[in-house]
């Protein structure tokens, strides 16, 4: 094999964080003078480049390891999973057009691809969030400005062919990073954010995000928190003055009885997989549950009633497609911090400006563990 | 990192081979690793003749120096270990 031929292999088998090592190798094989000598070196630089290969497999390991360990997180995707596919199978049975059903199959893959790439590459800290809550809520106005309008509904972007409900896409992040993160800056944003929801208007998120900021409050007492809490409650109370003339979408509104026409146990699923949602915080002890836990239970638990009283979108179960993105997004704001940051959170003396690393009463106890 | 130690000046991948007897396969890693943890840097160098490519060129910083002299100081304190008979 000519060297030519095993520089190309070095720097091809090399990984990308090991590149400038096999660009030193392709060097140092090019400058032996001896022929057979060459060789032979090349041939240990490839052993050398597969030994990186297998480093970064063991660091990426590692890296995952975070997920494995994090029972809640796969929880969450396996609940996601499983109400996404009921849904799937319920436009299968109800005999939903097959873009419908393409769509959800869709989603459920591009959520799935997200919420694994984000929590592998994003590392979450407060400018994250921030930005996150900030860029949410822009959208969010700019939907509820510039959006797509049905009977004076303002709540879709167009995308292409596609209308993403961007409300069902944003609100789950946006409000577990509340959670995790209680400043002047992110209650801003939710308060835009609740703005955008008035003038949508959209009675079913206004009050999931009433009761996800509520709930915030419950656990972080204090001015910032109560505060955000109020003006959500005044959009919520602004969206049940507006009239909601919006009618019913076929597999997607109302299913949760309708679906019970078709055949009980069809109904039956169609409650078991939007139950499903709200399982992954069962699983998780009392005493160990953290606030955005339990305000991404209580989210999708007060979608599930809007969506059993009026006609609102069936989350995940049925044509969501923007809710299963949101739900499986919303795993980004989960995943626990490093070990390090439950130090720094535990020195904030208010505790409304606060961030979310491990249960409420855990973190004060840890600080005095020894 | 004894054989960089003793050396005056940079030394390239091949001549840390030829004296440490240690293959690439093994020398590399051992190099990276070295200057993950910062003891370790290197630049490239013009080749002296023209035509000839640059090489990368490798010698211990400082703390890699300081290292490298405690363990070597440790190692010549040691006894060197008795071979054991195989047990059979």
């Amino acid at each position: 094999m000519s060297r030519r031929a095993l520089q190309r292999m070095v720097l091809w088998l090399a990984p990308g964080h090991r590149r400038s090592w096999a660009q030193a190798m392709v060097a140092e094989i090019a400058a032996i003078e001896d022929r057979r000598a060459a060789t032979h070196f090349a041939l240990g630089c490839l052993v050398a480049c597969a030994r990186f290969q297998l480093e970064q497999e063991i660091w990426a390991r590692r890296i995952g390891s975070g997920l494995v360990t994090d029972r809640f997180s796969i929880l969450t995707l396996g609940c996601g999973l499983a109400g996404g596919l009921v849904g799937l199978s319920y436009l299968l049975i109800a005999g939903a057009p097959l873009t419908m059903v393409t769509v959800n199959g869709a989603a459920i893959l591009i959520g799935l691809f997200f919420a694994l790439g984000l929590r592998a590459s994003v590392r979450i800290n407060d400018q994250v969030i921030m930005g996150v809550a900030f860029a949410g809520a822009l959208i969010l106005l700019g939907t509820a400005t510039f959006g797509h309008a049905v009977e004076e509904a303002r709540r879709w972007l167009a995308i292409g062919p596609f209308f993403i409900q961007t409300s069902l896409i944003l609100l789950p992040i946006l409000v577990t990073g509340f959670a995790r993160l209680q400043n002047p800056a992110t209650a801003t944003a939710m308060v835009l954010t609740a703005a955008a929801m008035a003038i949508q208007p959209d009675r079913a998120m206004a009050v999931m995000l009433f009761v996800a900021v509520a709930l915030v409050g419950l656990f972080r007492p204090g001015r910032l928190t109560f505060g955000t809490a109020m003006a959500c409650a005044i959009a919520l109370a602004i969206t049940l003055l507006l009239p909601d003339r919006l009618p019913a979408v076929p597999f997607v509104d109302h299913i949760l009885w309708t679906g019970f026409a078709i055949g009980p146990w069809v109904g039956l699923l169609l409650w078991a997989g939007c139950l499903t949602l709200v399982c992954p915080i069962l699983f998780v002890p009392g005493a160990q549950r953290t606030v955005p836990q339990h305000v991404l239970a209580g989210s999708w638990l007060t979608l599930i009633a809007a969506a059993a009283i009026g006609a609102y979108p069936t989350p995940v179960v049925g044509y969501g497609a923007s809710a299963i993105l949101g739900y499986f997004l919303s795993l980004l704001f989960l995943q626990p911090l490093p070990q390090g940051r439950a130090t720094e959170a535990g020195l904030q003396d208010d505790p409304s400006n606060s961030d979310e690393t491990s249960p409420p009463l855990r973190s004060s106890i840890s600080s005095f563990a020894t | 990192m004894t054989a960089l130690l003793d050396a005056s000046d940079s030394l390239h991948g091949y001549e840390i081979m030829q004296v440490t007897g240690i293959k690439p396969g093994t020398l590399y890693p051992m190099l990276a690793r070295l200057a993950d943890q910062a003891l370790l840097e290197s630049q490239w160098q013009e080749a002296p003749v023209d035509g000839h490519p640059p090489r990368h060129m490798y010698r211990l910083t400082d703390s890699g120096r300081a290292l490298a002299t405690d363990l070597a100081r440790d190692d010549r304190g040691r006894p060197q270990p008795a071979l054991r008979a195989k047990p059979t």
